[in-house]
């Protein structure tokens, strides 16, 4: 573990900019991408599959342009954006709310070694064995949305930890980016709200890339993500020109969750017959079961 | 003058014979009561006497020494009311000596006479038979209780009075008969029906593969999405029940004192469900003197824990014995008894605490960490003693209006009785009656599996995180499934159904 003190060259330079910076900062991992180029993915700890999707699709652009996803090691849309970076050799970085030694939520400690194992960096301004204390979530916020040169939204609901990281970007002069909800859902009603506040509302990831004027080539994403469908496409083919039985069923589930009583009903099958063909579409990584009984495609 | 009264007691679910020995001789009037008798017992001499006088029978200032033997058995309850006033009216030569021998006499006194209903009739009449009684005269509202036992004469009686001139032969009172065969064509009016509910295929198909192997089964669902409903209907689709198991329960509910007057026979599939503050005692039994408790009144039955993380974990914990060996032994300093418990256990939960997770209705406003400390009460020993795991969702109103006509309790259960009827043929030799009974040992032995099954399985364990326990509860809720469709073998469709039934299996419970 590494202490970088205020004066040291090493200290993120975006954040000295900022009204009240941390005087010294606990650096785990590698220091060198605290002055990259970054944007903070913040969202949701309850997120929905939605959350979850986009939050994929914008850290894997983010990151796969050599872009340094900032988020806060919490559950939900946090761990996924740290995640997906990881998984395509992005870099990450992750600001704590606690002490090093104090990792926060439990079940992410394995995520924080993953991090600090694929050359990412883990910061924090309190002394490694402070106890975690709720208080100062809301304040290491500030330091989130400080060392980025961009903010995304991605699904928060009413007065949540993630309009406040918002609201320290607006102070601090960054560009704050959210992704739209639907009325009504409580996981949009801060994501939406921001947006009337002056956030621009992306829909692409390159949006985010044109808004910093970074250079990204079209063809590379484009091709890649082409690729990627292309493959995908063959893989289902492949997969349903072997199993013509299971074609009906697997016909019926679409990109939004489906009751089983609604496959039941629509297919006319019995009941046994679409339990069995439903376990081995998900066997098979066609489909998804959702929370009561809901399906989806993956 | 000395006299000798025949009646019954109860030691646990059996009955034995008790002797009154009531002596009345002259001396300074007083009344004992000898032979570990309880207050219960020992009141009885202020009810006796009045009702003996109010009766009309001349009451004489004697002394009075009653034992009841064996004297080292302690005694409790207020039966002995009655063969108590007759050994002192035989004493008082009001009744003949002869001709109440042979006789059983069962009932408490009322202070005007009346007899009144006790409980535990059955079992002594059982116990009564065996021993070559021929008649027992009882309270008459435990009459039709107590005609299910053949080959004894069941007499009864309003109050004390008629018991006197009944004796005497002044009056004949008509045995009491039922007509067995009459009664079992009755059980089919049982209530709830399943063709009630509308929509819920999936779990209707959980429940007849529940009903069909004996499996426990867990219903995880939001509020108002039917849990309940469905598990109140599960009794109408178990396998019919044979006189000895009747006979069994009766027994039980006998004792308990839960039956009504007009009943003589339970034959319906009891459906208990206690409500969660219930203690662990009341559930499994017990009290100073044990007595049955919920679990052994499912017997034969259906043990329903509705919102099961809400009751007391201890009292949780009780029920993982009982759940293996069908029976339960309480111990107490009075006695050790041991009552059957043979249930299928039922039992239903919110996946969250506020209810609504996986609900297309509502947003679930419970964190990961809530979620999985709510699922978490559950213990893992007690997950694995429940084979089927489903989730129930609520039927929209459209809904209920379309679709095909829902199938009735009757057709399930013949399929039902099939399948447990392949299994009894199946287990012979191994003192089993049901797939949920199988050993792991029997396990291997019955639920083999082909190259196809098991890379099936194999995949399943690997892409959806199921954990270990999980391996032989797939494979004998498989088992079912097979027997349901009366096929030899466990087939890769008949596994990939299974693997449907272990929803907390899942990935998304696990954060």
């Amino acid at each position: 573990m590494k202490i970088i003190d205020i004066t040291n060259s090493e200290y993120p330079k975006q954040l000295l900019k900022i009204k009240n910076p941390p005087n010294k900062l606990y650096v785990e991992g590698n220091e060198k991408l605290l002055n990259n180029i970054s944007i903070a993915i913040v969202g949701s700890r309850n997120c929905s599959e939605y959350g979850v999707e986009q939050a994929k699709r914008f850290s894997k652009i983010i990151a796969s342009n050599n872009i340094t996803v900032i988020s806060g090691l919490a559950i939900g849309i946090d761990t996924v954006a740290h995640e997906t970076a990881k998984q395509y050799n992005g870099n990450t970085i992750a600001v704590l709310g606690s002490g090093l030694k104090k990792i926060f939520p439990e079940e992410n400690k394995k995520l924080f070694k993953d991090i600090l194992e694929s050359n990412g960096c883990i910061i924090s301004e309190y002394d490694p064995n402070e106890d975690v204390n709720m208080e100062n979530f809301p304040k290491r916020n500030r330091i989130i949305s400080g060392i980025s040169t961009g903010v995304l939204v991605i699904e928060a609901a009413f007065r949540s930890g993630s309009t406040i990281t918002a609201k320290y970007g607006f102070e601090q002069d960054k560009k704050v980016f959210c992704i739209p909800r639907d009325i009504g859902v409580s996981n949009g009603v801060g994501s939406n709200n921001l947006i009337k506040k002056g956030a621009i509302l992306v829909t692409n990831p390159e949006e985010i890339l044109n808004e910093l004027n970074i250079k990204y080539e079209t063809n590379n994403i484009k091709l890649e993500s082409k690729e990627i469908i292309e493959q995908n496409e063959e893989y289902r083919k492949v997969e349903v020109e072997i199993e013509k039985e299971y074609e009906d069923i697997d016909k019926l589930i679409s990109y939004t969750p489906q009751n089983i009583q609604q496959i039941s009903i629509k297919s006319g099958l019995e009941i046994s017959d679409i339990n069995q063909k439903l376990t081995i579409l998900e066997l098979k990584g066609l489909i998804k079961s959702l929370p009561g009984n809901n399906y989806v495609r993956v | 003058m000395l006299s000798i009264v025949k009646s019954m007691s109860l030691m646990g679910l059996e009955g034995y014979l008790v002797e009154i020995q009531v002596d009345v001789s002259s001396g300074i009037p007083c009344w004992d009561i000898v032979g570990l008798p309880d207050i219960s017992v020992k009141e009885a001499k202020e009810r006796v006497r009045t009702a003996i006088k109010n009766s009309g029978y001349d009451m004489q200032s004697r002394k009075i020494v009653i034992n009841l033997a064996p004297a080292d058995v302690k005694k409790e309850g207020s039966f002995f009311d009655l063969p108590i006033a007759i050994g002192i009216l035989v004493c008082n030569r009001e009744i003949n000596e002869m001709i109440i021998q042979d006789t059983v006499f069962i009932g408490e006194l009322s202070l005007d006479g009346k007899l009144n209903k006790v409980n535990g009739v059955l079992p002594m009449c059982i116990e009564a038979k065996n021993l070559g009684i021929k008649k027992v005269i009882l309270p008459i509202e435990n009459a039709y209780e107590a005609s299910v036992v053949d080959g004894i004469k069941i007499i009864g009686a309003m109050n004390l009075e008629e018991v006197v001139r009944y004796l005497n032969s002044e009056i004949d009172i008509t045995e009491t008969k039922i007509n067995l065969s009459e009664l079992f064509n009755d059980q089919n009016a049982y209530q709830l029906d399943f063709s009630e509910v509308k929509g819920q295929e999936h779990i209707k198909r959980a429940l007849e593969i529940a009903a069909a192997g004996g499996h426990n089964c867990l219903l995880i669902g939001t509020p108002g999405s039917g849990k309940t409903m469905m598990a109140r209907r599960i009794p109408s689709i178990l396998p019919d029940l044979t006189f000895e198991e009747a006979l069994e329960i009766t027994k039980i509910h006998s004792v308990a004192g839960k039956i009504d007057k007009d009943i003589s026979l339970i034959t319906n599939r009891p459906f208990r469900a206690p409500h969660h503050t219930i203690s662990s005692v009341s559930l499994i039994g017990g009290g100073r003197i044990p007595k049955p408790g919920e679990i052994s009144l499912a017997h034969h039955g259906v043990l329903f824990l509705d919102e099961l993380p809400e009751f007391n974990k201890n009292t949780l914990e009780v029920l993982r014995g009982p759940l293996e060996d069908k029976t339960v032994t309480i111990s107490r300093l009075n006695a050790s008894l041991t009552y059957p418990c043979n249930f299928m256990f039922v039992a239903s939960m919110n996946p969250c605490p506020c209810g609504f997770f996986g609900s297309s209705d509502k947003q679930c406003t419970c964190t990961p960490q809530a979620i999985s400390r709510y699922i978490g009460k559950i213990s893992g020993p007690l997950l694995d003693r429940i084979d089927i795991q489903i989730e129930v969702t609520a039927v929209k109103y459209q809904k209920l209006e379309s679709g095909k006509q829902s199938e009735s309790s009757m057709n399930i259960k013949n399929r039902v009785n099939k399948a447990r009827k392949i299994q009894q043929n199946r287990y012979k030799a191994e003192s089993i009656f049901s797939n949920s009974q199988l050993t792991p040992k029997l396990t291997e032995k019955y639920c083999k599996l082909n190259q196809e099954c098991k890379s099936l399985l194999e995949l399943a364990f690997d892409k959806l995180g199921l954990s270990a326990r999980a391996y032989s509860r797939i494979l004998k809720v498989a088992r079912t499934i097979a027997d349901l469709e009366e096929k030899e073998n466990i087939e890769q469709k008949h596994l990939a159904e299974a693997i449907q039934y272990r929803s907390l299996d899942k990935k998304y419970w696990k954060n």
